[in-house]
């Protein structure tokens, strides 16, 4: 039971995000008015992104280090949980930038920046589902699993700040503190950031302990078929002589 | 489609906070329910 607290802490932290960001007051603005409530939902999406992008790239240099396929595995799952909340970053983002700045999809540095990493990260599982042997497999996507996430990192946080932006907090457009006297944002967004991350992290545990299971069972199978085989070439053997 | 904009475009415009929550959730049900399918069929190659 010990070991669940951090799941019990996800679902407190998540009703209090989704109650307080539906309830709470927040700052009167032009144009956003209650829209400005996605502030709780969008961009916490990115940063559990990050956060497992992060973790997924660390597994990575941890399989290339000790070389365990367990790590790879990790590896590989949380990038696939990465690109979910990548996914739906940018649906609600598309829905939020509709509504607020007219345009689905904004030509904005941060906006493109974020499209192009999703592609390195596509190309990430292409380059996986290339490769057939388990180790090369293992070793030249983790290379590459490193390498994605150095370029993903100054696309999105980096780039966006150097030009204009209609991201609030990015080249010159100021974010939304300005209009927090009170913290009305920052009490929930924070939590949100948290929330949200964990919640990646749990989802990913899930498909990791399914992953192993079905690995044992690999092994399993494969062991029983040579058993098999050998068992038949025997007695092949035995009928010729 | 320019009329439904319309109409979320009236008043607060709390229906985009709407529409982004159930994006946010439906994409993570989805995600689950994919687990899902896959214990299913670890299940099913136990059974055999």
């Amino acid at each position: 039971m010990l070991k669940h607290w951090w799941k019990a802490l996800t679902v407190l932290i998540l009703a209090y995000v989704f109650i307080a960001g539906l309830m709470s007051p927040v700052p009167k603005l032009p144009i956003l008015h209650e829209a400005i409530r996605n502030t709780f939902f969008h961009p916490p999406l990115w940063i559990a992104m990050m956060a497992m992008l992060l973790g997924s790239a660390i597994f990575s240099i941890r399989y290339l280090r000790k070389g365990r396929l367990d790590d790879d595995l990790i590896s590989v799952e949380l990038a696939n949980t990465a690109l979910l909340f990548g996914v739906l970053g940018c649906i609600t983002g598309s829905v939020w930038a509709y509504f607020a700045w007219g345009d689905l999809w904004p030509n904005d540095p941060k906006t493109n920046g974020v499209a192009v990493g999703m592609l390195l990260y596509l190309a990430y599982f292409i380059l996986r589902g290339s490769v057939d042997d388990d180790t090369r497999r293992a070793r030249i996507s983790s290379v590459y699993n490193i390498f994605a996430f150095a370029v993903f990192i100054p696309l999105i946080l980096i780039l966006p700040r150097l030009t204009d932006s209609l991201h609030p907090g990015n080249g010159g457009n100021p974010g939304f503190n300005q209009y927090d006297a009170d913290n009305s944002i920052k009490r929930i967004i924070r939590p949100a950031f948290v929330g949200f991350t964990l919640l990646g992290f749990w989802i990913t545990q899930l498909r990791v302990r399914l992953r192993r299971v079905e690995s044992i069972l690999d092994d399993q199978q494969e062991l029983e078929q040579s058993a098999s085989k050998r068992l038949a070439d025997a007695k092949s053997n035995e009928s010729i002589s | 489609m320019d009329q439904l904009a319309e109409v979320l475009r009236q008043d607060g415009k709390i229906w985009v906070v709407v529409a982004v929550i159930g994006v946010v959730l439906s994409g993570w049900l989805y995600y689950l329910l994919r687990i899902g399918s896959r214990v299913n069929k670890v299940k099913q190659r136990i059974a055999e």
